[in-house]
């Protein structure tokens, strides 16, 4: 015989639900084996003790009142619960713990990190009054000619910035009438001289 | 109520009828609480576990499919969260030694008779207490809520042949911790 058949036949017997033709089955089979004689007196004195069990006493009308009292916490709650609220925090707790994370390395890095953007670079240049643009430039080894030289050509070579000094009668004219776009250029000049 | 009843009842509070849900609360609160109170003794913790059975079932209705009936499906919930908060609270520690000072205070005056079931009565829960885990779910099903194998197998997710197994050796364990407690 399987053992789950064996296992229900005898727990059958030992809570009494057995037909009486299975039960003299069992009966023969208790007469052959000391060991299921007293696995079943076992199973009985389970049984017999459980029916004395004491169920435990409910405050009076507890079952008349649940259902009130589960509408007002439904009502209170109106489409979520302190129950779901909890879930919905402890399931949003750690994607947010990990973007905080992330955030935080994000804003150290970028504390000890210099702003080599060229768009912050050139917000920087557009700050600067025309002198001071002219002193950067004056001070940056790519202009090689001297400063006695008055000769704008001269002292900013043409193919430096892809700009025609030609077209200009002075520095300062040149600079203050310095389009965005050519701004940009002597940024991104004087950056790859940085980085050289 | 058959099945049916209750699935039109599903369907009903899904579209909106909130009185549905009343009838399925009515229907079940009893069995919920009592066998949630099995598995955790003490009333006031077994009302709130009680409360969250429905109110999850009250928000997760409407992934309801109908592949099992409701009374498995809220069943399922109730033993869940049951366990749950066995592991949460510890209540093993909490009932054995709450419930004995508890009962100690409160069951002076009583006749001997009264004496000797109630604390035949916590041996009992302590015996289930101290079950497997499966053993403990499959033994609350088949003894106090005197389910059919097949639907505490459609509740528990396993087969026939390993709940029977697992119900005979929660009785035998059952009876071989209270003949040790007779000692």
């Amino acid at each position: 015989m399987k053992t789950d058949k064996l296992h229900e036949l005898l727990i059958e017997y030992a809570e009494g639900t057995l037909s009486s033709e299975r039960k003299a089955d069992v009966d023969n089979m208790l007469v052959d084996s000391a060991e299921l004689r007293r696995e079943v007196e076992l199973l009985r004195s389970v049984f017999h003790v459980l029916q004395t069990e004491d169920e435990g006493s409910v405050p009076d009308h507890y079952f008349t009142n649940f259902l009130p009292r589960l509408r007002e916490i439904l009502g209170r709650g109106e489409g979520y619960s302190p129950w779901s609220l909890f879930r919905l925090l402890k399931l949003l707790s750690q994607p947010v713990l990990a973007l905080m994370v992330v955030f935080s390395l994000y804003g150290l890095y970028q504390s000890f990190s210099p702003d080599m953007n060229p768009s912050s670079i050139y917000s920087l240049v557009k700050e600067f009054e025309q002198n001071e643009i002219t002193a950067i430039v004056e001070e940056s080894s790519l202009f090689t000619a001297s400063a006695s030289e008055s000769n704008l050509e001269n002292r900013l070579p043409g193919e430096l910035f892809g700009i025609d000094p030609a077209n200009y009668q002075t520095e300062n004219e040149m600079f203050a009438l310095l389009e965005e776009q050519d701004a940009e250029k002597v940024v991104e000049r004087l950056q790859r001289t940085v980085t050289q | 109520m058959n099945q049916s009843d209750e699935l039109q009842l599903i369907e009903d509070f899904n579209n909106g009828n909130e009185q549905a849900y009343n009838q399925l609360v009515l229907r079940y609160k009893e069995k919920i609480y009592w066998i949630v109170r099995r598995m955790i003794p003490n009333h006031d913790d077994a009302d709130d576990v009680t409360q969250n059975v429905f109110i999850k079932a009250y928000h997760s209705l409407n992934s309801f499919k109908g592949d099992s009936s409701f009374y498995t499906w809220i069943y399922r919930i109730a033993i869940n969260l049951s366990l749950n908060e066995i592991r949460k609270k510890k209540i093993r520690k909490t009932f054995s030694i709450d419930e004995e000072v508890h009962q100690i205070r409160s069951t002076d005056a009583l006749p001997l008779e009264i004496l000797e079931k109630k604390e035949r009565t916590k041996q009992i829960r302590e015996a289930i207490e101290r079950l497997p885990e499966k053993q403990k779910k499959v033994f609350l099903l088949r003894y106090y809520e005197e389910l059919p194998y097949e639907e505490i197998a459609k509740i528990l997710k396993t087969s026939v042949g390993g709940l029977k197994a697992n119900y005979f050796h929660a009785v035998k364990k059952i009876g071989v911790y209270l003949k040790h407690e007779d000692r």
